[in-house]
């Protein structure tokens, strides 16, 4: 009887051996084998990026990309001893500086085109009185980016300008810094606003 | 079968105690050092005998690694940015993994030979995540970031060129380690990619860890 016992207790210690030794499954492994020992997990990453496009100019954050309301005015304000004898007049209440605008610019998906129109119906800044207006071109726009032009803005509207865009993807910040050029006399007033030559920003990407 | 025909009770015992340690011993993986009974007579009352016997358990060297489910599985973690946070530096979670959420793997590193170390690669040749568009940008491995549960089995970093280097702490020195922890990982979000989905096996975005032991 002892000796069945003993035989017993062989097989027994044989089969746990056997699972202490076994392999291990795939992703979770193990590695009996001397030596150097080594075990490989694999793992898998995936990002979507979906396609975007995002662009504030005047007052708002870069982030988050939300759209706000907020309209920029800057004001010219041309002291009667320098009426049209072509000295620059900065403006006030810009929200970069005085006479500047933040613009910020973001896209995914391929060539940016920033298009300047306005709702003067062609004649540019009026005061609302028929006859009186002063061009847009009187109004000049610098950019703190060369990578991030401007539309020069005219009466007609429409004109273009086109960001640097990388591969497919434009990123892109700077400041438009405006400058009333003073080359007209016009009559007096104060030109510009809802309905009288509001500038409209649009950016597109295919 | 009598395995003791031609024995005396003792040397019965001693032959079938020598068979069972011998078939102990005989393991693969193990040292081959028999264990014997010692012997002795007493004839005198009152009768006592003294017997020693020596138990060994010889256990072989092993590594046995996890990262994910185990299984055959290989577990994916997908990163989808909202559009209105692409590039905005706000972490993203993941889904699809095997835990915390989705955005973590549970990792179990067994050994018992000496220092693990867990060195991360990946099949994107160097190049990062890619989206599979001829001319778009890669996303870079750095912008996945690991952060462990457990200080004592932290992750390689992730990167491009790949070959990044952790060391779990032994639990016991020099030899044992038995360490479990959750990986978690996040998407950086802090460049701007062109649109597309980045990664999975056939685009660069398979790791493999492997933990090596001396």
């Amino acid at each position: 009887m002892k000796m069945l016992n003993t035989k017993k207790l062989a097989a027994t210690v044989l089969a746990s051996a056997a699972v202490v030794s076994g392999t291990a499954m795939a992703e979770s492994v193990i590695d009996t084998v001397p030596v150097p020992f080594s075990a490989a997990a694999r793992h898998d990453f995936i990002v979507i990026i979906p396609a975007f496009l995002f662009f504030g100019v005047g007052p708002g954050a870069l982030t988050p990309l939300v759209a706000n309301g907020a309209i920029g005015a800057i004001t010219f304000t041309v002291p009667a001893a320098n009426i049209g004898d072509a000295s620059a007049v900065a403006g006030t209440g810009g929200d970069a500086a005085a006479s500047a605008a933040n613009v910020r610019l973001i896209g995914n998906n391929g060539q940016v085109t920033i298009t300047a129109t306005n709702d003067g119906g062609g004649n540019g800044l009026g005061t609302g009185a028929p006859a009186e207006f002063i061009p847009l071109t009187q109004i000049t726009t610098t950019p703190s980016n060369l990578a991030l032009p401007a539309p020069t803005l005219t009466d007609a509207g429409s004109t273009t300008s086109m960001p640097t865009v990388t591969g497919r993807v434009t990123n892109l910040t700077g400041t438009w810094t405006y400058s009333y050029i003073n080359t007209v006399t016009p009559a007096a007033g104060t030109y510009g606003g809802v309905g009288r030559g509001r500038v409209t920003y649009t950016a597109t990407m295919p | 079968m009598n395995y003791c025909h031609d024995r005396s009770p003792s040397r019965c015992k001693r032959f079938v105690l020598t068979a069972a340690v011998t078939l102990t011993i005989a393991l693969p993986g193990m040292v081959p050092q028999p264990v014997f009974a010692s012997d002795g007579t007493d004839n005198a009352a009152p009768f006592t005998l003294t017997r020693n016997l020596n138990f060994r358990i010889n256990y072989p060297r092993f590594l046995r690694f996890r990262v994910g489910a185990t299984g055959a599985v290989i577990n994916a973690i997908t990163f989808t940015v909202p559009a209105t946070q692409v590039g905005l530096g706000s972490s993203i979670a993941g889904t699809g993994g095997e835990a915390g959420g989705g955005t973590a793997a549970t990792v179990q590193v067994v050994a018992n030979n000496g220092q693990v170390t867990i060195t991360a690669t990946n099949n994107s040749g160097g190049l990062g995540l890619g989206n599979g568009v001829l001319g778009d940008p890669r996303i870079n491995y750095n912008q996945i970031s690991t952060l462990t549960s457990d200080a004592n089995l932290p992750a390689p970093t992730l990167s491009n060129a790949g070959g990044t280097t952790s060391l779990p702490v032994l639990t016991t020195a020099p030899f044992v380690t038995n360490r479990t922890a959750t990986w978690t990982f996040g998407y950086v979000n802090s460049t701007v990619p062109a649109p597309g989905t980045y990664g999975t096996s056939a685009r660069g975005g398979r790791v493999t860890y492997t933990a090596t032991m001396p």
